[in-house]
């Protein structure tokens, strides 16, 4: 109590002064600074389906209702978000809140109130570590992660059975028998791994979290180190024993891996909710377990995230707090993740739809996954080399010379 | 009449130009003596900066190659194609009608959906073309057209002919219409076999048209970034990119250097902007 009390006095002075600005009618630039309370916000969100645009409308209703503060709400295509978003920033009609799949470039200009200043106790203590964490850059938390997703292996129990196979690899090395033994049967594919420039940084990460790699180190980039190195040389393995379709370097992911498995031509194949749906449309038969780990790795796989940020404007920051507080509520929240399919980020909503069978092993799955460094300054950069020469590793480039290179650009200024 | 009626002639056309193609020229020609920022913000100048980070990345003198082979063989085996064709396009028989509509049908598609279409006929697993060729024992085991850096470049060359043949063809089809059946009944009189006639009087009359196809489609093919970039989207590296397909992966996919891309672009533009005044003067000629 004291201490709020303390606080307070500063407080009331301010506004004292500010008050008697205000009575001499000279509106300054320290008015406008610390800004009286905003009269409407602008919520710019992206487009996961056409259910969307009635959860952000619901959440304004309820923001509206409570606070009396007006929402003006923008729900974008992910075709056009980025680009409008940009020109937004760029002509400086910034959105208050924004939901979007990268923050850091905003983090980086000193656009964005950290998280914690925008976050209530209630919704900070309702999001699980992994994931609050995951919107860092420097060190500090900017995004407030929105929706999930993580990957599982997906395999085919009918395939296996034909190969004479039940369980689903235990470790890596039954992953690469089971594999071998599926590619002997005619045009069949053992596992379906994708390298190509469209997303190749999510098999490998994938393999390489779970044989005790990870892209930084002590705050600092590792993405050439003796495991990462390890785990690509334990794929280009698996391409040469042709344990893998023909070209893994060249195979993409929505029309590549996943079109073979969805064929049911490939036997196993890294997967999300997404794979999942297109199976139940297709009626290909199909199991999802956790994805095996080296000897002493805790088994895991790379969690994916998309994030709400809010761009620091005059007077917004407490209007922006209790928006998100609406957002999460799990009242909202839970509808609105229930009927996107995606995966929910609060321990709220984790736990009311773990029961659930298209949710519960995604959201196991999600509690221990890792994520990739989005929020560091050259992710961008690395992501783009990654994609750009990931794939050479398994037709004929030294895995080694493959991560130096990615190294160089991760660690170049 | 006068200024006014000029303007009112000109006025719209020259507008457009400026707003099309001057104004986005300049901004590209300034954006490559520019450094930016991944959000796309302006960090300041970088002097040559830009061209020099192009031109040092150990893979331009490859994409130089591959474009100037892609440029030379696309428009050889277009021309080659198109003349038979033309010629044949220009006699009467039955189902002329039909080879000249089957001809204006990849005129007509877009591209892009040109392109996709031969990706999926050329695929590994699925394509139709692979068990086609193993039952006319062409092939003994399916190829990975697209995968095998051997066989993508002829891949592409092949779907960019295609896609030039139906403007080359009815180009070529005009030009052979403007010879005179008298010329050759003169030529047939004075006892020149088909050959020696087609060789002698045909091909030399068809000179203007040929120049003009030659010259255009060496422009659009230089610049066919829907081809490349689908047919060869899948694979790593910047083995098989021509400059524009290089260019806009340097910008945006891979290094994401908006510099160095817009540096790439001016060269691009160069290279056209010779193409184009080859093609004025040709124009002006006639």
């Amino acid at each position: 109590m004291m201490r709020t009390l303390k606080m307070s006095l500063p407080v009331a002075a301010t506004a004292a002064v500010l008050a008697l600005t205000a009575c001499g009618g000279s509106p300054s630039a320290s008015t406008e600074d610390r800004g009286s309370p905003t009269k409407s916000i602008k919520v710019v969100a992206a487009e996961y389906s056409s259910s969307t645009s009635p959860y952000w409308q619901q959440v304004a209703k309820d923001f509206t209702a409570k606070t009396g503060v007006k929402v003006e709400l923008q729900v974008i295509g992910w075709n056009d978000i980025h680009q409008q978003v940009s020109t937004m920033v760029q002509t400086n009609q910034l959105p208050d809140v924004l939901n979007l799949d990268s923050f850091s470039q905003y983090a980086a200009d000193d656009l964005l109130w950290p998280a914690p200043d925008i976050e209530t106790q209630a919704l900070r203590d309702n999001l699980p570590e992994n994931l609050r964490t995951s919107g860092s850059y420097k060190g500090k938390e900017f995004g407030i992660p929105l929706v999930g997703s993580d990957s599982a292996l997906f395999y085919n129990p009918a395939i296996f059975k034909q190969a004479g196979l039940t369980n689903p690899p235990a470790s890596l090395d039954e992953l690469q028998s089971d594999a071998l033994a599926v590619s002997k049967l005619p045009g069949k594919v053992g596992f379906a791994l994708s390298l190509s420039p469209e997303a190749p940084h999510i098999d490998f990460s994938t393999f390489m979290f779970n044989m005790g790699g990870s892209y930084m180190a002590d705050g600092k980039w590792a993405i050439n180190s003796q495991q990462n190195v390890k785990a690509l040389e334990f794929l280009k393995g698996l391409t040469e024993k042709k344990a893998t379709e023909v070209n893994p370097g060249k195979t993409g992911r929505v029309e590549g891996s996943w079109q073979l498995f969805e064929a049911g031509t490939a036997a196993m194949t890294i997967g999300q909710g997404g794979l999942a749906d297109r199976l139940e449309k297709s009626g290909t038969p199909y199991k999802v377990a956790p994805f095996p780990a080296a000897p002493g790795v805790t088994p895991t796989s790379l969690g994916v995230a998309d994030y709400i940020m809010a761009f620091k404007k005059p007077g917004n920051q407490d209007a922006v707090k209790q928006f998100l507080d609406l957002a999460f509520s799990d009242k909202n929240y839970t509808k609105f993740i229930e009927t996107e399919g995606l995966l929910p980020v609060t321990s709220g909503a984790q736990a009311a739809l773990a029961q659930k069978p298209k949710f519960g092993p995604y959201i196991e799955a999600l509690k221990s996954a890792k994520f990739a460094p989005v929020g560091e300054e050259n992710w961008d950069k690395v992501l783009g080399a990654m994609k750009n020469s990931l794939g050479l590793a398994v037709q004929g480039q030294d895995p080694q010379k493959v991560l130096d290179d990615i190294q160089a650009v991760a660690t170049s200024s | 009449m006068g200024w006014l009626g000029l303007a009112g002639w000109l006025g719209p056309s020259v507008v457009l130009i400026l707003v099309v193609v001057v104004y986005p020229l300049i901004e590209t020609v300034r954006s490559s003596f520019q450094s930016f920022s991944l959000t796309g913000a302006v960090k300041g100048s970088a002097g040559w900066d830009n061209y020099r980070t192009i031109i040092e990345n150990p893979a331009f003198p490859r994409v130089i190659v591959n474009t100037v082979v892609w440029v030379v063989l696309g428009v050889v085996l277009t021309t080659l194609v198109s003349l038979p064709l033309a010629q044949l396009m220009s006699k009467e028989f039955w189902g002329n009608r039909f080879l000249r509509i089957a001809l204006i049908v990849p005129w007509a598609t877009s591209v892009v959906m040109s392109a996709i279409g031969f990706r999926w006929i050329l695929n590994y697993y699925y394509g139709v073309l692979n068990p086609l060729l193993m039952r006319l024992h062409v092939i003994a085991a399916p190829v990975d057209w697209l995968g095998s850096d051997r066989t993508i470049r002829w891949v592409m060359i092949g779907v960019v002919a295609f896609v030039s043949l139906p403007f080359t063809c009815f180009a070529l089809l005009s030009g052979l219409r403007t010879i005179s059946d008298d010329v050759l009944e003169a030529a047939a009189i004075d006892g020149a076999g088909r050959w020696q006639s087609y060789r002698h009087i045909v091909l030399p009359l068809l000179r203007g048209p040929l120049t003009v196809t030659v010259l255009l489609n060496s422009i659009w093919i230089f610049n066919s970034f829907p081809i490349v970039y689908v047919l060869n989207k899948s694979n790593p590296g910047y083995l098989s990119d021509t400059s524009t397909t290089f260019m806009y992966k340097v910008a945006f996919l891979t290094e994401r250097d908006v510099g160095a891309g817009a540096a790439m672009s001016v060269l691009n533009v160069i290279v056209i902007g010779v193409g184009v005044a080859l093609y004025v003067r040709r124009s002006r000629m006639e």
